[in-house]
């Protein structure tokens, strides 16, 4: 909250200056200018008494940082008290307190139904998606950072980069050599092999859990639970053929492939989609060590 | 992926061995405190004691292969635990070599101490 202030003061001095050498663009400006700063200000006296009026109010607990503003470099916490109601989550909360008290507050969301995987955060300690988290089911005050285990862009955004780069090193998407014989024919999943890739099939690319995972932490080239996760939804797919499979194994079972994973279970513990991650990795590892065991 | 070039073998003999071991090693190591710590306690424990128990073929093979696996599944525990932890280059070489070689003298040297001890050789 005090970055904004800080920059209304230099803003009002400036344009003290500038008074003299006014045109019209510029008074259009300013003009544009004081009317959002009381936009704001209006904001802030009805969060007031919202918070008067609410029976419950929730403290958030907020991280905040910014390398390319003054007052922002040295990371920190800001506390900010939002109104509850019932069915409240956490990303609402985080949206009241950014257009009630600070406007330079920056998270990722999109759909809010955890569906587009934007707003995975790091919340009382734990991997969640801030659209799916009640605030009735934690503890408060709720203290809300970055994911851990990335780095920090602004506030509660980090750089996602390194974990698209292992998505796309998994090939993720559907490629075959064994086409159905008919001109027109469609290429057919069986029911079965449906059901068996239906869970990995349901990941968002949120990456709670390459956050989570001890493993990814230190070792920067391990494949991580999501990439193997989607490798393991093609690998399985039988549509896809012999051959393809064959390459599929060859790109996980590299050493920072699946054997990386030590099975603590922490990635499938956070997968705000309840993927079975660590089941996966583990059925990916006995189809490798099939693939290449021969006793003759 | 392409352009990846190791000398990782990508074949998971390593970490099958592991599991195998494990599972074996659970079960020795049941066996060992069973028949060392509970049936004949550690104060009662002798040298006559541990040379008749060595000089059964049986035992004393079992002995020689709870060595070599215990050997194998530290070593190559601690070595995976440095990978997974960031370890790499010359570092993660020299990291190989040396507990490939503090593997074999473990074993050399348990092998003469399990001689020692044995009347069959």
């Amino acid at each position: 909250m005090s970055t904004q202030v800080t920059e209304r003061e230099e803003e009002s001095s400036t344009s003290e200056a500038e008074a003299e050498t006014e045109s019209a663009h510029q008074r259009r400006r300013l003009t544009e200018k004081a009317a959002r700063a009381a936009e704001r200000d209006a904001m802030r006296e009805r969060a007031q008494e919202e918070i008067r009026d609410a029976e419950t109010t929730v403290d958030l607990k907020v991280f905040r940082y910014d390398p390319e503003v003054e007052g922002k470099k040295e990371p920190r916490f800001d506390e900010f008290t939002v109104p509850f109601h019932k069915g409240m989550t956490v990303l609402d909360a985080l949206m009241y307190a950014r257009d009630h008290y600070d406007s330079s507050l920056t998270f990722r969301h999109s759909c809010r139904q955890a569906v587009c995987g934007s707003d995975a955060l790091f919340v009382n300690g734990r991997q969640r998606l801030g659209c799916k988290t009640q605030l009735a089911d934690l503890d408060w005050p709720v203290r809300i950072e970055p994911l851990p285990h990335a780095e920090v862009v602004k506030d509660l955004v980090v750089d996602m980069e390194h974990f698209y780069d292992q998505m796309e090193a998994v090939e993720p998407y559907f490629q075959t050599n064994e086409y159905p014989s008919g001109e027109l024919e469609e290429q057919r999943q069986t029911r079965e092999n449906r059901e068996k890739v239906k869970m990995s099939t349901r990941c968002i690319w949120c990456a709670a859990c390459m956050s989570s995972c001890n493993i990814a932490a230190g070792d920067n080239q391990y494949l991580g639970p999501a990439a193997i996760n989607k490798a393991y939804r093609f690998a399985m797919d039988e549509r896809e053929g012999e051959e393809m499979k064959q390459h599929r194994l060859n790109i996980i079972e590299q050493e920072h492939g699946v054997w990386r994973c030590q099975t603590q279970f922490s990635c499938t513990e956070v997968c705000p989609k309840d993927i079975p991650l660590t089941e996966h990795i583990q059925e990916l590892k006995r189809e490798a060590v099939k693939n290449n065991l021969k006793f003759w | 992926m392409a352009d990846y070039y190791s000398s990782f073998e990508p074949k998971g003999t390593r970490w099958l061995l592991q599991r195998l071991t494990a599972a074996f090693l659970v079960v020795v190591l049941a066996f060992h405190f069973m028949l060392l710590h509970f049936v004949n306690h550690a104060a009662e424990i002798t040298f006559q004691g541990t040379a008749i128990r060595m000089s059964q073929l049986g035992y004393f093979l079992t002995m020689v292969l709870f060595l070599v696996t215990a050997t194998f599944h530290g070593v190559n525990g601690v070595y995976n635990a440095l990978v997974n932890q960031g370890l790499s280059g010359t570092g993660k070489t020299a990291v190989k070599y040396g507990l490939a070689l503090a593997g074999l003298l473990l074993i050399v040297q348990g092998v003469r101490v399990a001689l020692a001890m044995t009347t069959i050789i």
